[in-house]
């Protein structure tokens, strides 16, 4: 599928900008001796999009320097268990991933992984659901060689009725599927298969439907999914690429959430705003944008 | 695999059956001549009801149906008297309502052209045409001047077309209801409900408004705005076109949400407040929320169960 519809220069440019702005939040971090980890590594994770998913420069020169942060951090942090626990074993195992290839390696997020691999070994998965949701992160350790090689993912199939109208948690469980299934585009769908029709007919309204209600996270994961059933809906993605740009402040965050945030009368500050709310939606629109402008790149497997 | 013409028609036919039981309420002499918004909001209904008799009676086979001979008298009754007729002459800022009844009527061959020279006459006087309007609404103007044979200086349909907000295959993402009100409108008078193809587009904008289409099917039916669920489906009519999975799955909600009435529930309609009503405020407040998506949807329910059955039938020869 050829899904190159940005000129190479516009996607530079979008993402030196989202680059400098997580650059500069790092700087505000350490000003204000801000030491969560789990904003360290969601900066490394945007870094890492930008600088090997949507440049070809090859520098890393950002993610060099984020590394040697993030390494000092979890020298220096007193609860570094509780630190990761908080980070996640998602976040925690990308950012391992992001440090292996460039051969480097720390004792505190290997010994993590390894916990979390052999917990996951003493684990027997209930039914299908409970396997999907806990694919992504097998997937990761299979990735850092702490899992066997993963079996074959089946999902659901829901009625067309049922897909039509999904609700928040079916959507969530569809995702999950979708991403099991196909392993991150790895892995081909019979596409003979009526409900892969009726997936591939519907997953644009859903999309759409998302956007312009602006649910981005949701729409984003259903983008991806998307590409990772490998369907050419060209007009469907020029439409949500389009409109995913459009959503990139010009300091290089993403996300125009000034009014929902004077809803909820927050006292937040801005740097709370920036950490809390738009850094997960910046790490989450470079995520999308990189695997769906740049076929090459798929963030779990690009370490 | 395509939603049987049959059930269509048993959807269309009940959704007329509500119209023919509210029948009065279409009639705009029943608002006295002081309330004029009131005998706007009924000239309006009867408009769009006379629409659908005109659409009906395009496609009829043999004998007319029974509901929509007998909304034609009411029409027709309405059109006879002067205190409705002369209505055009005193109010030309709604000349294209009314005069739609003439059009209505002398298409379905109920009348003859005596009035044509006091319609066109108005006309002429020029306020008509002044007056500022959207694209679309352009298109519809000319649309009903042409099914009425009036003359005009209006550009092409497809100079007019040029300047809707459809011509421009603006982003789905950020439409609202009114654009997609334009959109669907633009269609049904851009092909005349189906009649004329869209020979004159390219492949590449067929394509676009095509996705715009199924897109917004169902966005809407995930809403369940059977409003412009109908438009859209019509929409596919006048594509002569059925939007794979997408087509066969909207029917079958649109056809769920019919009420057992046979109306078909508004955007603002609520079954609460419905009931919350004594009987005459009841049916007032039906007539208004629903009298609109009933009449679309009866006359997507007719031509689209007519262009099916004639695939159908086709099938079968072959």
């Amino acid at each position: 599928l050829e899904y190159r519809f940005l000129s190479a220069e516009r996607i530079k440019d979008l993402s030196t900008c989202a680059r400098k702005w997580l650059v500069a939040l790092q700087k505000e971090r350490e000003r204000k001796h801000h030491t969560a980890l789990v904003a360290t590594l969601q900066i490394l994770s945007g870094l890492w999009i930008c600088e090997k998913g949507l440049s070809d420069e090859g520098a890393l020169s950002a993610i060099r320097t984020q590394i040697q942060i993030v390494l000092q951090q979890i020298d220096t942090l007193p609860e570094i268990s509780a630190a990761l626990l908080h980070a996640g074993p998602l976040l925690v195992l990308t950012s391992t991933g992001i440090l292996h290839a460039l051969q480097i390696q720390n004792r505190h997020l290997e010994a993590f992984a390894s916990e979390i691999a052999h917990s996951l070994q003493c684990h027997t998965d209930q039914n299908d659901a409970d396997a999907n949701e806990l694919f992504l992160t097998r997937f990761l350790l299979y990735r850092l060689h702490l899992h066997p090689p993963l079996c074959a993912y089946g999902f659901r199939e829901l009625a067309a009725q049922e897909l039509l109208l999904a609700d928040e948690r079916i959507l969530r469980s569809l995702t999950t599927d979708i991403i099991a299934a196909t392993q991150f585009g790895q892995i081909k769908i019979a596409t003979r298969n009526q409900f892969f029709q009726t997936l591939t007919a519907l997953l644009p309204t859903l999309i759409i439907d998302a956007f312009r209600g602006y649910h981005l996270e949701r729409g984003m994961e259903l983008l991806r999914c998307l590409r990772y059933l490998n369907v050419a809906k060209m007009r469907s993605i020029h439409t949500s690429v389009d409109f995913l740009l459009a959503q990139q402040q010009s300091c290089g965050k993403f996300g125009f959430f000034a009014p929902d945030l004077a809803l909820l009368q927050s006292s937040a500050t801005s740097f709370e705003l920036d950490l809390k709310i738009y850094l997960p939606y910046t790490i989450s629109f470079l995520w999308t944008l990189a695997e769906i402008v740049q076929p090459a790149f798929t963030l779990v497997t690009s370490f | 695999m395509s939603i049987p013409s049959q059930q269509l028609r048993v959807f269309s036919a009940h959704a007329l059956d509500w119209i023919g039981q509210n029948l009065p309420l279409f009639d705009p002499l029943i608002a006295k001549v002081d309330n004029q918004p009131a005998s706007i909001y009924h000239t309006k209904a009867m408009g769009e009801l006379g629409l659908l008799c005109l659409l009906c009676y395009r496609y009829r086979e043999g004998a007319s149906d029974m509901h929509i001979e007998r909304f034609l008298d009411f029409i027709q009754r309405i059109w006879m008297q002067p205190a409705y007729k002369e209505r055009i002459a005193r109010n030309p800022a709604y000349f294209q309502i009314y005069a739609m009844t003439y059009v209505v009527l002398r298409q379905c061959r109920r009348i003859d052209d005596t009035d044509q020279a006091y319609i066109q006459r108005i006309l002429e006087q020029g306020y008509v045409m002044a007056t500022e309007t959207t694209a679309m609404r352009l298109l519809d103007r000319r649309h009903m001047l042409d099914a009425g044979n009036f003359y005009h200086r209006l550009p092409s349909y497809e100079d007019l077309y040029e300047r809707t907000l459809l011509a421009q295959t603006p982003s789905a993402i950020y439409l609202t209801d009114m654009d997609v009100y334009a959109i669907t409108h633009t269609l049904f008078y851009f092909t005349d409900f189906g009649r004329y193809a869209t020979d004159t587009w390219d492949h590449l904008h067929l394509h676009a408004v095509q996705w715009t289409i199924k897109t917004l099917l169902g966005v809407y039916t995930r809403h369940q705005h059977w409003d412009l669920v109908a438009e859209l489906l019509l929409c596919c009519h006048c594509l002569h076109w059925q939007p794979a999975v997408v087509f066969t799955l909207v029917w079958e909600r649109l056809m769920a949400a019919q009420l057992s009435d046979g109306a078909l529930p508004g955007p603002r309609y609520s079954a609460t407040c419905s009931a919350e009503l004594a009987e005459k405020e009841k049916q007032d407040y039906c007539f208004e929320q629903n009298y609109h998506t009933t009449i679309v949807g009866a006359m997507a329910g007719f031509l689209i169960s007519q262009w099916l059955k004639h695939d159908e039938a086709g099938a079968k020869e072959r």
